[in-house]
């Protein structure tokens, strides 16, 4: 089976699973590193955001107590945390997250649409990468003023507040009921204007660009911050390489770095999740490939890249 | 006095036409002479047998022609608007002959043949309806201005020599648009996705095709005096037929024993029919061209053009940059990798020796050849720098002094 439909494959399962395993009576547990939604009623688990940026598992408690055994429960969930993102890196991200799985359907349809993908210049993707890490800090800093500076306890769960997932996820359940503005305070109110904004807008940068909304995702900063222990590798034999660009012009995030490395063997980029398409549509006999361990998951081919090649163009 | 004029160009003509036919003539002897030739490789020799022959080309083809000086130009463009694209480069001294006394005596010999060949009233590139020549070298960009109207149409690419910037890319794509705008204009019709896609798929196939011979190479069952033949039959423009037959013989070669010889990598300028000397003679020297990265060997083909954005636009900037950026050629300011690509090449291919070809007055790849010197023997590797031109009067001296190269490897092994 090619790497295009055995990812599909099982981006579908995960989906399905993370979706409405839960109805199934699965629980995957409450560190997951991707966006399965907890909104999503009888999700089969729980993206580690809500756990980390709450007042039970996370960060929103007094200092004080952070450092005493409430502090152990955060650390406890973090190491589970780190533990399910080392075993599989970003492969939770290119192959599992349902929230991914959602913007891959949306670049299908448009592609189907012959809409063309929206463009930006290097600069522009060099400074948006960035955007990730400012909502990481946001989502640690908020519970801990919260719990700590008397920040108003409605700013609680701050990302999950304006995560694109919270208002969309739960569509695919038949529930709208985070579609509605809570007009509770001035801040909910604030805060679900906000965030029906932002799921508007990311919705259309998500059909218009691919993966746009993974540009912005601190679960992917998270994830760049232990990949370098993961067990997964993305490597590249830099002599191999032709510096043909077919990896970044496949790459859905466009990624650069892969084709520019001339050094080190190392190419998984912090921006990277692992889909392996650049691998897919290099054709040159391992110049890239990817490893679990000491086992190869994937490498680059030139009959690998022909027959992509007839496939992608005309599937 | 015009008159006389008249007449003395007419016999000019005829002695051109008459030397271009022998040169042809005594290269296609030879190469049917060698002892491991093979029925199949009839295909590639009949289509470089209509070289010298315009009208007999445009019979079998039928298409508006294009000619290419380069291989930057993507042939998929000019093949998907319905012209049949056809590279113009040869090694033909007696098209060289031809410009002796108006270009100078150290301009690069494949310029000359090239230049040469509009001098002839009828030439294949007097035919061409449109020559894209991209501006790959300082003689490349000076030809257009030699034609003198002797061409009924050019069209100049410019090529932007640093490639690793986002304006260096922008550039080549918009170079790569303008070329789709006027071949759209000659053709009277504008570029269809489908067309581009069929097109892109059999080069596609033609490039699978093209790496498994050269994978046959490496493994000794066919020679590079075969393959050179071959790649420049792919030049012609027939690629459905070209990948058809490359793909047939590749059934036969897999029965082939493999040749014996000393395996060396081949790098430097081009080489083009009808003088393979180089390659002749590095097999009568012993030795087995076992990889190369010559633009009129390994490179013919850029490989596949993959990309997510699958709109006209999209595949257009596919093809620019599988063309620009994925190109070896000395004349861009990047040579590191197309270095550290020959050396894994060496590695993987089992090679201990490198043949540096230099076209004299091939500037960039002249300049070149001093740095690989130096780092492919630093890394251990043996070198050796041969320069020649079309000529024939160096085979002896070359012969003596590869023979010496052989057993320098035979010696380190
Ligand atoms: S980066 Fe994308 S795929 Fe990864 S967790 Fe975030 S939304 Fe999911
Ligand atoms: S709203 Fe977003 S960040 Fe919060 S739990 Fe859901 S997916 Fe995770
Ligand atoms: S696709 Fe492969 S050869 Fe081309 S730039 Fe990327 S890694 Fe290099
Ligand atoms: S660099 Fe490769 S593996 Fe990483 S996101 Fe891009 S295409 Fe996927």
């Amino acid at each position: 089976m090619n790497l295009t439909r055995s990812r599909l494959l099982v981006q579908s399962l995960s989906f399905g699973i993370l979706t409405y395993g839960g109805r199934f009576g699965l629980n995957l547990g409450h560190a997951l590193p991707c966006l399965s939604c907890p909104y999503v009623n009888g999700c089969g688990g729980h993206c580690f955001l809500m756990a980390l940026q709450g007042s039970f598992w996370g960060v929103q408690a007094s200092l004080s107590a952070l450092a005493g055994p409430r502090g152990l429960e955060t650390l406890r969930m973090l190491a589970l945390f780190i533990l399910l993102a080392l075993q599989l890196s970003k492969l939770w991200c290119g192959w599992i997250c349902p929230f991914g799985t959602l913007q891959d359907a949306l670049t299908w349809v448009r592609s189907r649409l012959g809409i063309p993908e929206a463009r930006w210049s290097w600069a522009t993707s060099d400074r948006l990468r960035w955007v990730k890490y400012i909502f990481l800090l946001l989502l640690l800093a908020i519970p801990l003023m919260i719990a700590n500076l008397g920040l108003h306890g409605d700013y609680g769960l701050p990302f999950c507040q304006i995560c694109p997932a919270k208002p969309l996820m739960p569509l695919f359940t038949g529930d709208t009921a985070h579609l509605a503005i809570d007009t509770t305070n001035a801040i909910t109110t604030a805060m679900t204007v906000l965030s029906l904004l932002l799921a508007g807008g990311f919705l259309a940068g998500m059909f218009f660009r691919e993966r746009f909304f993974c540009i912005f995702c601190p679960m992917l900063a998270l994830l760049g911050l232990v990949q370098r222990f993961g067990l997964v590798r993305f490597t590249k034999n830099v002599n191999a390489c032709v510096g043909c660009g077919s990896c970044a012009r496949s790459c859905p995030l466009e990624i650069r770095t892969v084709r520019a490395e001339l050094v080190k063997r190392d190419v998984m980029s912090p921006e990277c999740m692992a889909c392996m398409t650049c691998a897919d549509s290099c054709a040159h006999d391992g110049s890239l490939s990817f490893h679990w361990l000491k086992w190869r998951i994937f490498a680059s081919s030139a009959v690998g890249a022909a027959r992509r090649f007839r496939k992608g163009l005309f599937s | 006095m015009n008159n006389v004029v008249t007449r003395r160009e007419e016999l000019q003509q005829l002695r051109a036409r008459a030397d271009m036919a022998t040169e042809y003539a005594a290269e296609m002897a030879a190469l049917r002479s060698r002892k491991d030739y093979l029925a199949e490789y009839d295909y590639f020799l009949d289509l470089l047998g209509l070289l010298p022959h315009p009208e007999r080309f445009r019979e079998r083809f039928k298409k508006p022609l294009v000619g290419l000086t380069c291989v930057q130009a993507p042939l998929e463009l000019v093949d998907a608007l319905g012209f049949h694209p056809y590279r113009l480069c040869a090694h033909a001294s007696s098209r060289q002959r031809l410009v002796s006394s108006q270009l100078p005596s150290l301009a690069c010999p494949l310029l000359k043949s090239i230049r040469g060949s509009f001098h002839l009233d009828e030439s294949l590139e007097r035919l061409c309806d449109l020559t894209v020549i991209p501006g790959s070298c300082d003689w490349m960009a000076k030809l257009p201005e030699t034609l003198e109207g002797r061409a009924p149409g050019v069209h100049v690419m410019e090529l932007p020599r640093i490639r690793e910037s986002e304006r260096g890319q922008r550039r080549w794509l918009e170079e790569v648009r303008e070329l789709k705008r006027v071949l759209e204009k000659r053709a009277g019709r504008s570029l269809s996705r489908q067309a581009l896609l069929r097109s892109l798929e059999t080069h596609a196939r033609a490039w699978r095709a093209w790496h498994l011979l050269l994978d046959a190479r490496s493994q000794s069952l066919i020679s590079a005096t075969w393959t050179t033949v071959i790649s420049h039959a792919f030049l012609m423009g027939d690629t459905e037929g070209w990948t058809d037959r490359v793909n047939r013989l590749l059934r036969v070669l897999r029965e082939q024993p493999p040749l014996s010889g000393t395996r060396v990598f081949l790098a430097g300028s081009p080489i083009f029919f009808p003088n393979l000397k180089v390659p002749q003679l590095i097999e009568e020297a012993g030795m087995h061209i076992a990889g190369d990265e010559l633009c009129s060997s390994e490179r013919i083909l850029a490989g596949p053009a993959l990309g997510r954005d699958r709109s006209v636009d999209g595949l257009l900037r596919s093809l620019a940059e599988q063309y620009h950026l994925g190109c070896s050629c000395p004349s861009f300011t990047d040579t590191p990798r197309r270095l550290a690509n020959l050396l894994e090449t060496l590695h993987q291919r089992r090679i201990s020796g490198v043949i540096y070809h230099v076209l004299k007055g091939c500037h960039p790849y002249d300049m070149d050849s001093y740095r690989y010197e130096k780092i492919i023997k630093e890394r251990g590797f043996s070198f050796i720098r041969i320069e020649t031109d079309l000529s024939r009067e160096d085979g002896k001296n070359l012969l003596v002094r590869l023979e010496a190269f052989r057993d320098l490897l035979h010696e380190r092994s």
